[in-house]
């Protein structure tokens, strides 16, 4: 018996798979066990082929693999090259010790080995595991890059890895050797397909833009149609920090799983921006599936989440938003599985004001009345708008300000003050979980949002006086704590609780009455 | 809960205005303060699909009539006919087109409990009659009756409210209508009411308010009121019109987070308005 390492996925991380081959003697038979997926058993015969048409023999004989733990289900074409290796090293004498090894990849009838979800994960499990040398396809070349502590070598076919397994030369010199690339190096490829340079007026807008990516609140957008909201959402992206190598990995992580890898870097480098359309599914946005997939969500993971036209989707969707906004991971149970899927994200939602989607806006006239206006707010739940911390009114842009030429600040320069404001989070909250205000729960708020005399006075008026809802209390300190970072303050000021009441649009909307 | 009076014609409450009416209702439903019908009257009436300029000279005309000791009558619609009402606050008469018990638009429901409370509901249709298509226009009968003044605010051509200034033209009342942008639906019926001459235009509240001879003018308190420097600057730029916030950072040249805060603050002080979607204007 032979036992060949290779890897499967649970949720968005690895576990080492130990395929076992045994060839015992009687008549030929050729079977395959420990719970595999239709994708897995049909390999059988793409591996059969493969080893024939590379010129070895097929054993003769009763063929039994296992795939350990057999308790586990396992998917995905990735064990073909295992269990083509398990066989041949049945049959022909090996000059290297297997169980250093771990191999992933499919095959080609022809012996090719072909590209594979997920080698990001895998690797990472190796090197936890402790193995040595991990062999990935070579269309996955890119994506092995960033891995530390492990060799890893790619093939393009089965006969050189074969090769590399009989002969007594070094891998070195029959495989290809993935050599590490540093991230902050490729860090400088990141490019984003817009800036907010070339967004024209919407200076409230931006701002609010600002404040929401230095301490990472969620912000709805409310406009007519054509107001730019979502070119706004989409430069969002632009002026949150940059990722950093951990961040990149999680994130790459998911989207390997997912199969969603950009094939050009093999790792993610931007911040993702996820714009799930209103059709979309539960299952679509939270992950699931028969083997859990991760969703729109957790593919959002350390990025932004584009909910564009928000009262549109399904209520049940939205209402699934709640738990992963409150504990940044989502919880999959199904029938096969239970897995965990982070989804840290920040939610960008925009929305029309009404149905008819003019309601307060200078170029057009609304006629809506207002219950048709007062039912279409209503479809956004309470408890998911408690979640928001800002909402800002934009409306759409006149022509002078679309013919303007003179570019507003570009997103570079509004970063470096994220990244300032950020900074100071990082060491307030050194010795919480959290990094970023928006995610304070009532007791830091309370020791961090302390107002002096000026600052409750204020706060008090703005709730008498502009009839604020009582949700919106710690939604205003802890956005009233980022605009005191942003500009490098230690104490709230009342001009700070100020600023923060004037983008609560929502709660203020006494729709009818001026 | 106040309790629903009912006031046969005949009886001593029964505003006399209502029997100049072809068929003046045989039974009148009262909600809140009858003491009410015994003041002056006028009568506001609009749209419901009106503009923010309607709703805003409803408003301050309810405000400045009530002030003056005229009573405002209007019929509870959404639009123009409920920021009359909320202005008048405290010196209101809501007519039905339903039941006193029966909410419609359902919009206005605190409305209505807020005047059944400060004001007077009256309604000629029974409790726990919903009403339909037909006793709305009916009710509008009333409503011209009961003012001594009917003044339209806003009415698109098709507009209900026409409904009211024909019956109000009917009873000889004197007719205010409020002129508006001639390229604004909501203003196409007033406007046409002031060029056919069966309304006079209104100029301002006191034109109303002359008609009952307390030609007394509300005082203007902007000037005296103590304002900053910057916040005159910015009561400059809302002088005229009311300005989107962007254009407000143009003509301030202030930079968004000073300019947030002191709007915001000038709101909270009651200096300044802000209306939905960002535009701001002088109170």
């Amino acid at each position: 018996m032979i036992a060949v390492k290779s890897f499967g996925i649970s949720g968005v991380d690895g576990y080492v798979v130990d395929v076992e081959v045994d060839i015992a003697k009687g008549l030929p038979g050729y079977t395959l066990v420990g719970l595999p997926d239709n994708a897995i058993k049909e390999g059988k015969e793409r591996v059969k082929s493969a080893i024939l048409n590379i010129g070895q023999k097929f054993p003769l004989g009763n063929v039994v693999i296992n795939l350990a733990p057999a308790s586990t289900k396992k998917e995905g074409a990735n064990y073909d090259l295992p269990i083509a290796i398990g066989i041949l090293a049945n049959t022909l004498c090996f000059t290297k010790k297997l169980s250093e090894w771990a191999f992933v990849g499919e095959l080609s009838l022809n012996g090719e080995i072909r590209r594979v979800d997920g080698v990001l994960p895998f690797l990472l499990t190796a090197v936890k595991e402790n193995i040595k040398n991990v062999i990935v396809p070579d269309d996955n070349y890119d994506e092995a890059c960033f891995v530390d502590g492990v060799n890893v070598f790619t093939a393009k076919n089965l006969a050189t890895v074969l090769d590399c397994f009989i002969s007594e030369n070094s891998p070195e010199i029959i495989l290809r050797r993935v050599v590490p690339v540093d991230f902050n190096t490729i860090l400088q490829d990141a490019k984003y397909t817009c800036d907010m340079k070339y967004v024209r007026g919407q200076f409230v807008a931006k701002r609010a833009l600002e404040i929401a990516a230095a301490g990472g609140h969620n912000i709805l957008l409310i406009g007519p149609p054509g107001s730019g909201k979502t070119m706004l959402a989409k430069c969002f992206q632009t002026i949150l920090p940059q990722l950093t190598f951990a961040e990149s990995l999680e994130t790459t992580k998911i989207h390997s799983c997912a199969g969603m890898l950009d094939a050009q870097h093999g790792i993610v480098l931007t911040r993702p921006f996820r714009s799930p359309h209103h059709t979309a599914s539960a299952v679509a946005l939270a992950g699931g599936g028969k083997y859990a997939r991760p969703g729109e969500i957790s593919l959002a993971h350390n990025g932004v989440l584009f909910l564009d036209e928000m009262p549109e989707y399904n209520r049940s969707c939205l209402e699934l938003l709640r738990q992963p906004l409150e504990d940044n991971c989502i919880t999959i149970s199904r029938a096969a599985v239970t897995v965990d899927y982070p989804a840290s994200f920040v939610l960008v939602a925009s929305m029309n004001p009404c149905p008819c989607g003019y309601y307060g806006s200078r170029l057009n006239q609304c006629h809506c009345t207002q219950s048709s206006i007062q039912k279409y707010l209503g479809k956004i739940s309470g408890p998911l708008l408690d979640r928001i911390d800002l909402h800002i009114e934009v409306d759409q842009v006149t022509y002078d300000d679309l013919t303007n030429t003179q570019l507003a600040e570009d997103s570079a320069t509004i970063r470096q003050r994220v990244m300032q404001a950020r900074l100071l989070q990082n060491e307030r909250f050194q010795s919480c979980k959290i990094h970023c205000n928006a995610k304070m729960d009532a007791q830091m708020v309370k020791e961090y949002c302390q107002l002096d005399a000026e600052g409750e006075k204020i706060l008090k008026t703005a709730f008498t006086n502009l009839h604020l809802s009582a949700r919106a209390y710690t939604r205003i300190l802890k956005v009233a704590r980022t605009i005191a970072d942003l500009a490098g303050a230690v104490n709230i000021s009342a001009a700070n609780i100020s600023e923060a009441v004037s983008y609560r649009s929502l709660d203020r909307f006494n729709r009818g009455q001026l | 809960m106040t309790a629903v009076k009912i006031i046969k014609r005949g009886d001593s409450e029964y505003p006399r205005s209502l029997l100049a009416l072809k068929h003046p209702p045989a039974l009148l439903y009262a909600k809140g303060n009858i003491e009410l019908l015994t003041r002056p009257m006028v009568s506001v009436v609009g749209t419901r699909d009106c503009t923010r300029y309607g709703l805003m000279v409803a408003k301050e005309l309810g405000e400045q009539c009530a002030s003056a000791g005229i009573c405002v009558v209007s019929g509870l619609a959404e639009g123009i006919d409920a920021a009359a009402h909320r202005g008048a606050m405290g010196n209101t008469i809501a007519v039905l087109g339903n039941g006193l018990d029966c909410y419609y638009p359902v919009i206005n429901k605190e409305l209505q409990d807020e005047i059944a409370e400060h004001g007077l509901l009256l309604s000629e249709y029974p409790l726990g009659y919903h009403g339909d298509k037909t006793t709305f226009p009916q009710r509008n009968r009333i409503v011209a009756a009961l003012g001594r003044v009917v003044v339209a605010v806003e009415a698109d051509k098709h507009s209900g409210t026409l409904i009211t200034v024909r019956a109000a033209q009917a009873l000889a009342k004197q007719i205010f209508a409020v002129p508006g942008n001639i390229n604004c639906y909501a203003s196409q019926g007033t406007n046409d009411l002031i060029a056919k001459g069966v309304a006079k235009m209104l100029t301002a509240p006191t034109d109303v308010l002359a008609c009952f001879g307390s030609a007394e003018t509300v005082k203007d308190e902007t000037n005296t009121r103590q304002v900053t420097f910057e916040q005159k600057n910015i009561l400059d730029i809302l002088k005229t019109d009311e300005v989107h916030i962007d254009d407000i950072i143009v003509a301030s040249g202030l930079p968004v987070p000073e300019l947030s805060t002191l709007l915001t603050n000038m709101e909270m002080i009651g200096l300044i308005e802000k209306l939905p979607g960002n535009c701001y204007v002088a109170k």
